[in-house]
């Protein structure tokens, strides 16, 4: 595909076309590839470093990689596989950061509960959502990352094991296991299973 | 099947991921498992719950910014590049015109001979290290007495010549270079 693609053209075209025009030089493509991506990344990031605003900072960094680095990408991954690795890792960092910044100021003696957890929101007076967010927050990182990519990104298990760098077998794992920690945390809520479970049809009654 | 066999294949189940004869496994167990099939809906519940969480939405202008990111760093990378551009150009440019000045005009003269009879005693104290005057290429030094016992056995090697009247030759001395004046005198002694 010529760099002559017109705007109508690169939308239609594959992510691993658009990466070729990407790598040829075409800042247009590039441009496209952040439309493309800027959303997904954002409720990936955002939900794993759980602050919007240092979650568009990393997606910047992520597509600032992402250009510098176009020559590194190989067709042999899925572009989205090599974009959520890179956001993966940024975010990663990230949590490391604050993960020493937290030790530093003695906060890690500070221990968050799963009561401060429902505490906060207000119970599901706030809607369902709030609940379940801070309940995810609240996972180990790798339960979490894993579960976001599951769940809410809704990858198949075979790219989040490519994502994560971690077999298959490892991922079901991961993903069986937060979403058994989800159900423990929010299981004193019977309201909030309640209205969880609504309509969905093949569930039987909870309680 | 088992409760704990169908628990670790609940998530599994949910997402379609297990083979015919597992999944009918699991099916025959549900059918008449209460506790498992509960817990089936609560898993069930949470990921329809996650999967409709509200979306998070960036702030107007994040594409213009990437993009302004990008065009800034690459300016900063092609002045830095005009830089180190003209930077070899010019240390290029400065060898070869060393390098012929040497060849031409030959290396600075090396072949001063001066005689001093003796070291003063402060300079002896320091004779591992370096004397002032040698940091001073127009300090002229001519002959002086050696005090007596002033001169370290050991900063007078083979190759120094000692005369027979308590004078150290020095054949090389006072160079613009003030390294190559130590090193030479530091063999020397």
């Amino acid at each position: 595909m010529s760099n002559g693609t017109n705007e109508k053209g690169r939308s239609r075209i594959s992510d691993k076309e658009l990466m070729e025009l990407i790598q040829s030089g075409d800042e247009k493509s590039f441009a496209e590839l952040v439309a493309r991506y800027q959303d997904r990344l954002l409720n990936f990031v955002g939900r794993i470093v759980t602050d919007q605003e240092t979650a568009e900072e990393l997606i910047q960094e992520t597509f600032l990689r992402i250009f510098n680095q176009k020559h590194s990408y190989t067709p042999e991954y899925a572009v989205s596989t090599w974009i959520y690795t890179i956001a993966l890792n940024l975010a990663r960092s990230e949590l490391r950061k604050r993960k020493l910044r937290r030790f530093l100021s003695l906060d890690f003696l500070k221990e968050e509960s799963d009561v401060e957890i429902a505490g906060r929101t207000g119970g599901i007076g706030e809607g369902l959502a709030p609940i379940l967010q801070k309940a995810i927050d609240a996972l180990p990182e790798d339960y979490r990352t894993a579960f976001i990519l599951c769940d809410i990104q809704r990858l198949p298990y075979q790219q989040i094991a490519e994502i994560l760098r971690v077999p298959v077998g490892t991922v079901k794992s991961r993903i069986n296991r937060a979403r058994a920690m989800l159900r423990d945390k929010l299981k004193p809520y019977k309201e909030i299973y309640y209205e969880l479970s609504r309509g969905i049809p093949q569930t039987i009654s909870l309680y | 099947m088992n409760c704990r066999g169908v628990s670790r294949r609940l998530s599994a189940f949910i997402d379609n991921d297990l083979s015919p004869g597992i999944r009918q496994a699991v099916e025959e167990h549900l059918e008449h498992c209460h506790s498992c099939k509960r817990r089936l809906g609560e898993y069930e519940a949470i990921v329809t719950a996650a999967r409709d969480l509200p979306s998070l939405t960036l702030t107007d202008g994040f594409v213009e910014r990437v993009v302004k990111a990008i065009n800034s760093q690459q300016e900063t990378k092609e002045v830095l590049g005009a830089f180190r551009y003209r930077f070899t150009i010019a240390g290029a440019a400065f060898m070869v015109t060393s390098a012929a000045v040497f060849f031409l005009v030959g290396p600075p003269s090396t072949n001063v001979t001066s005689t001093y009879s003796g070291v003063q005693d402060s300079l002896m104290r320091q004779s591992q290290t370096a004397p002032d005057f040698w940091a001073h290429p127009e300090t002229k030094v001519s002959s002086f007495p050696v005090p007596e016992g002033a001169i370290p056995q050991q900063a007078v090697d083979s190759k120094s010549t000692l005369r027979n009247d308590s004078t150290l030759r020095i054949e090389e001395y006072v160079l613009p270079d003030y390294q190559k004046v130590k090193e030479t005198v530091d063999h020397k002694f």
